[in-house]
């Protein structure tokens, strides 16, 4: 926790862009209703979302950093947590992480890409369907960025072990 | 005004409240520890966002899944927000006289059950060589659960489907992000006035929770997962297949055998409707160490319309094959939970693989059927253990 507590999260959380878990922690009301905050509702707002994420960009970048540093520092032993994990993932380290994140985290999560072991022609077509269904990819980019999956996620790396869950202590069934 | 963003930053903070840390643990520790997802316990994780969630082997040990074991399946995001009492189903298209329905409307028609095994076209994905996109299944995206709720045909039934209304396409309540096309599917009418085909409004006799479809969902049994639109609140008669991505160029089978990694054209394809026939090793689990003696092993074997015949065993490699005890629990569309005693007195290494034959004839190929998707995985299960 210790560590946690030198952070901004707000901003921090802010900046993850894809911070978007599902609301899979709100279960039923016993009434079978669901519960949501006041005013809460629900809306697709991919523009508006999209402008916001570019707005963070340099947020981002400034948190990874701090990740970084936080990762590499002598709190880190205080930062492991017996469960828990986040509920999310993030992509791996390289020079195209920051516009991975934004093009494909918007969507979904890292670890639908964690677990791909792909050609890179396999990585092609993905990249280029994931455009077509509204990935906001640079076109300058886009080479890199099948090149930056490819090397990642190739058909020889060590499988994806994906997590376990626990049934959180926040259940409402 | 309120919005995804808003929601987001609460489910953040939520998140955070809730005991998930945030990411900068995955780089400190990229062996990533367990993630608390209420309802879901010991399950494999293999996605979040969207919510896809894998049951392990392991639990394949009761005919009924409980809820909590069950596995989740979704192409899109859960819906924000559902409401019991808003909650309205419209049959229409080709129909004599659309009609809306509450839950309560529903709540009135006859009540049917089924036990039936559900499996995603994409489980076992994982498994295909060379590997194909898509959720990276193991053995688990599997599960049984006896569902209630009406008969599809006696609400069709009310509406009066004309003759010309040949498919039956179903629409959720699960939002969409970007361009992505909506996940749209229909099943042939004959399927849908089938009289085990549902609209599920419960599963285990419990009203059905968000992760499987809440308030309501189409349950058609023996089919691909797929088949069984979640959050349903449109049903709409059609005179031909749904065009949309998800009829094709998804969930579709080559209707010649392909060469590994070949590509496929979708006017050489079909979609997918019943299930194969399969049968996965529940006990001992890949890798396990156990003391020589009596070894119990167990699993389940389902055939999607079909129904199990038997289940063969064998602890050498496939020279030899010995049939397993089959349970007593049995349903057209369920799965027969299966047991082998097996003793073994000498120590070493063993692979153990399953076999299953159904009513039809069908039995688990030794090489599996590769598909420019990895859908229906179902060759021989297999498990290497050692015997000390």
């Amino acid at each position: 926790m210790s560590h946690r507590m030198s952070l901004d999260m707000s901003s921090f959380e802010r900046a993850r862009l894809k911070a978007a878990p599902q609301i899979a922690f709100m279960d039923c009301h016993p009434d079978r209703s669901f519960a949501f905050p006041k005013g809460m509702r629900s809306g697709v707002e991919g523009p508006a979302v999209r402008t916001h994420a570019r707005k963070n960009l340099a947020t981002t970048v400034a948190a990874i950093v701090l990740i970084a540093l936080s990762a590499a520092s002598p709190f880190r032993a205080h930062a492991q947590k017996p469960a828990g994990a986040s509920l999310t993932a993030d992509l791996p380290a390289g020079s195209m992480q920051a516009k991975a994140t934004t093009s494909c985290l918007e969507c979904h999560e890292a670890r639908i890409i964690l677990q791909q072991r792909l050609s890179k022609a396999a990585w092609t077509k993905e990249v280029d369907k994931m455009t077509k269904w509204g990935a906001l990819v640079d076109p300058a980019d886009r080479d890199a960025l099948i090149d930056y999956l490819s090397a990642n996620f190739s058909p020889d790396k060590p499988p994806y072990e994906p997590p376990r869950t626990s049934g959180g202590s926040s259940s409402r069934k | 005004m309120n919005s995804r963003r808003d929601f987001l930053r609460y489910a953040s903070a939520a998140a955070l409240a809730t005991g998930a840390t945030p990411s900068l643990l995955t780089w400190a520790f990229p062996q990533e520890q367990s993630v608390d997802v209420p309802g879901e316990d010991g399950m494999l994780l293999r996605s979040f966002r969207f919510v896809d969630i894998e049951t392990p082997v392991e639990y394949f040990n009761t005919w009924l899944t409980p809820v909590p074991h069950f596995f989740v399946r979704n192409h899109m995001y859960e819906p924000v927000q559902l409401d019991a009492n808003e909650w309205r189903l419209s049959i229409g298209g080709e129909v004599e006289k659309p009609i809306t329905l509450s839950l309560a409307d529903l709540s009135k028609l006859e009540t049917h059950s089924v036990v039936n095994t559900l499996e995603c076209a994409g489980n076992g994905r994982s498994l295909h060589r060379p590997q194909v996109p898509g959720i990276q299944w193991g053995k688990g995206a599997v599960s049984t659960a006896r569902f209630s709720g009406p008969r599809m045909r006696d609400v069709l039934h009310r509406a009066a489907v004309k003759p010309s209304g040949k498919h039956v396409m179903f629409r959720g309540l699960d939002e969409v992000p970007g361009k992505v096309p909506p996940f749209i599917r229909s099943i042939p009418i004959e399927k849908a006035l089938d009289s085990d085909t549902l609209i599920a409004t419960h599963m285990n006799g419990q009203p059905l929770t968000k992760h499987h479809g809440f308030p309501a969902r189409a349950l058609a049994p023996g089919w691909i997962g797929a088949a069984s639109c979640k959050w349903l609140t449109e049903i709409k008669l059609l005179d031909a297949e749904f065009a949309g991505n998800f009829m094709s160029p998804a969930y579709r089978w080559p209707n010649q055998p392909v060469k590994p990694g070949d590509a496929v054209k979708p006017e050489d394809t079909h979609p997918l409707t019943a299930l194969s026939v399969k049968s996965v090793i529940a006990g001992p689990t890949d890798g396990a160490s156990v003391s020589s003696g009596k070894i119990i092993v167990h699993g389940a074997a389902w055939a999607g319309e079909a129904d199990i015949t038997k289940v063969e065993i064998s602890t050498d490699n496939g020279a030899t094959w010995t049939p397993a005890k089959l349970g007593h629990d049995q349903s057209r569309y369920a799965w027969r939970l299966w047991t082998y005693d097996w003793k073994t007195t000498k120590p070493g290494d063993y692979t153990l693989q399953s076999r299953a034959t159904d009513s039809k004839g069908r039995t688990q190929p030794s090489t599996p059927e590769w598909n420019p998707s990895g859908y229906l995985y179902n060759a021989i299960d297999q498990v290497k253990i050692h015997v000390a």
